[in-house]
């Protein structure tokens, strides 16, 4: 479904991603490491924020790199960025139907299926986006992200800053979402712990070179422990 | 009771002048408030799009003696044109950018038609451009009502987009563009398409105010257009689409309308310190309400309104 080979990216003449090689099935793929590891900059290269400074990403069969982040999201990849994921002048509402603005289907079934998902978010629908919580803020992210018929899903580092409660609840979403919607998910996360019980398969990520990947249910503390250099 | 009708419309040329030039600022200003207000382009230039309707109309009336629904298309174009051009430019500039560009762009039109005088007339002036029809006393009247009726078109157009999916792109746009950019529409499209639409509007406008002033002068031009638009969008509410007819009312209303017409000021007074005296008001009143009211005396959005339920998507 999706493949990145020897990927390489950053900002002005910094690289931040480092050859990196990489395939994700119809699976949820973590990406784990450390602050400054790389993780965001891959994500945003992915949804086409980013241009690759060399290598090649391929999704669904054809090569997505260089073309414009739009068409990317056309083709089925959404981001559900770490921060300022929302629309904050827009209610929940308006943010949904804006992810859908021209997705194919009936876009009120799909909203139905958001606050299914979702369920806290039905109360909140005429509410202001700026005005939600942490929690509520990265529902309505993820929302808009798969109100965009999206087949992949980019989530960057979805619980940062959330309370025990809402991350115990939102990974059991994202696992949800996987099963239910049949999207492939890739997530970043420094909650390794948790990641690692909704995924499939990890990639340790460290400085922008790939320490490892396997199935995340064989990794390895010392594995871990190498990428955050603890 | 005579006596208070006299006073309050005992000048109706002056009042009627001063109201066009509110229709004018209203106008200006709600085609504003869809470029800054809903979708974050801070156009600072809005005399230059104007301008340059108004002299594409005089120029085609006056040197090619065009008629006038022909010479208002021309000026809707000219400003829809250079509004495209601007929009492309300044798609992918920051804030700060984007303010010095679009000032610049006005800037351009004022020297062009300050120094391609065998076409604009320069300093010297265009005319004469005179109303597209002559009901004897009531032109003006009705000319009046006509400006009315298009700056009433606009609001209800405003007020149209913010309810439709259009409207949501925009905003998304203007509210998190790093975001608008991952949706499936292109952002770049989208800006460069609502900065050629409201430039066109803008452009239009320009032409109607031809057969106002019936002579055209680059000094109409100045940066003191834009200031007052400006102004009076922020002082109402930028997000909204009244917020300019408000912060007009209560800005061009009170100077142009009501100063002028019923606090008599001596003539020296009026015709040359009260200008300036209006523009240092003008901007000490925007750093007012930027730094103690920065949504404008209306406020933020009110999205809700426009969320009817689930069903209704």
């Amino acid at each position: 479904m999706f493949e990145a080979s020897g990927v390489w990216c950053g900002y002005d003449d910094i690289d931040v991603i480092k050859g990196l090689d990489f395939s994700v099935g119809e699976e949820v793929f973590a990406i784990l490491g450390a602050n400054g590891a790389g993780k965001t900059t891959l994500l945003s290269a992915i949804a086409g924020l980013l241009p690759l400074t060399a290598g090649r990403i391929r999704f669904g069969g054809q090569t997505i790199s260089g073309i414009a982040p739009w068409r990317i999201a056309a083709l089925g990849i959404g981001l559900v960025p770490q921060e300022r994921g929302v629309f904050p002048d827009l209610t929940v509402m308006d943010n949904l139907r804006v992810g859908g603005l021209v997705a194919k289907g009936a876009r009120g079934d799909r909203i139905d299926e958001i606050m299914e998902l979702f369920p806290a978010l039905a109360d909140l629908r005429n509410q202001r986006a700026g005005t939600l919580s942490g929690g509520e803020t990265k529902m309505v992210a993820a929302g808009r992200a798969l109100m965009q018929d999206a087949k992949l899903l980019l989530m960057d580092e979805p619980t940062a800053g959330l309370s025990p409660l809402y991350v115990e609840n939102f990974f059991d979403r994202i696992r949800e979402i996987h099963e239910t919607k049949q999207v492939a998910i890739i997530i970043t996360e420094q909650n390794a712990t948790k990641a690692l019980e909704v995924a499939d398969r990890a990639m340790v990520l460290s400085l922008g070179e790939a320490m490892t990947i396997v199935d995340a249910e064989d990794l390895t503390t010392d594995q871990l422990r190498k990428g955050y250099k603890i | 009771m005579s006596a208070v009708w006299d006073y309050l419309f005992g000048s109706p040329a002056f009042l009627i002048f001063g109201t066009y030039t509110l229709m004018m600022i209203v106008g200006l200003g709600i085609l504003l408030h869809l470029q800054l207000g809903v979708t974050g382009i801070g156009n600072f230039g809005v005399a230059g799009f104007w301008g340059a309707g108004l002299y594409t109309f005089g120029i085609m009336q006056v040197t090619y003696d065009v008629g006038f629904w022909l010479a208002l298309l021309a000026a809707t174009a000219a400003g829809g044109v250079l509004g495209l051009i601007t929009g492309w430019v300044i798609a992918d500039l920051d804030d700060d950018g984007v303010l010095a560009a679009t000032l610049a762009v006005a800037t351009i039109v004022l020297l062009a038609i300050e120094s391609e005088k065998d076409i604009t007339g320069g300093r010297v002036g265009l005319g004469t451009i005179d109303f597209p029809f002559d009901i004897g006393d009531r032109t003006d009247l009705a000319w009046l009502a006509i400006l009315f009726g298009v700056t009433g078109v606009l609001l209800w157009y405003a007020r149209r987009v913010h309810r439709s999916p259009y409207g949501r792109l925009l905003i998304a746009t203007g509210t998190n563009e790093p975001l608008a950019r991952s949706l499936r529409k292109p952002v770049k499209r989208t800006k460069v398409g609502v900065m050629a639409l409201t430039s066109a509007g803008m452009g239009a406008l320009g032409g109607l105010y031809g057969p106002i002033v019936h002579f055209l002068f680059p000094t109409q031009l100045t940066v003191a257009i834009t200031v007052s638009v400006i102004t009076a969008l922020v002082l109402g509410g930028q997000q909204r689409p009244l917020g300019a007819f408000v912060g007009a009312v209560l800005t061009v209303g009170l100077f142009d309308i009501a100063i002028k017409l019923y606090v008599p000021l001596p003539k020296d007074l009026l015709e040359h310190a009260f200008p300036v005296t209006k523009q240092i008001i003008f901007g000490a009143l925007l750093i007012f309400v930027l730094l103690f009211r920065p949504l404008g005396i209306l406020g933020g959005m009110r999205r809700e309104r426009h969320v009817k339920g689930l069903s209704r998507v």
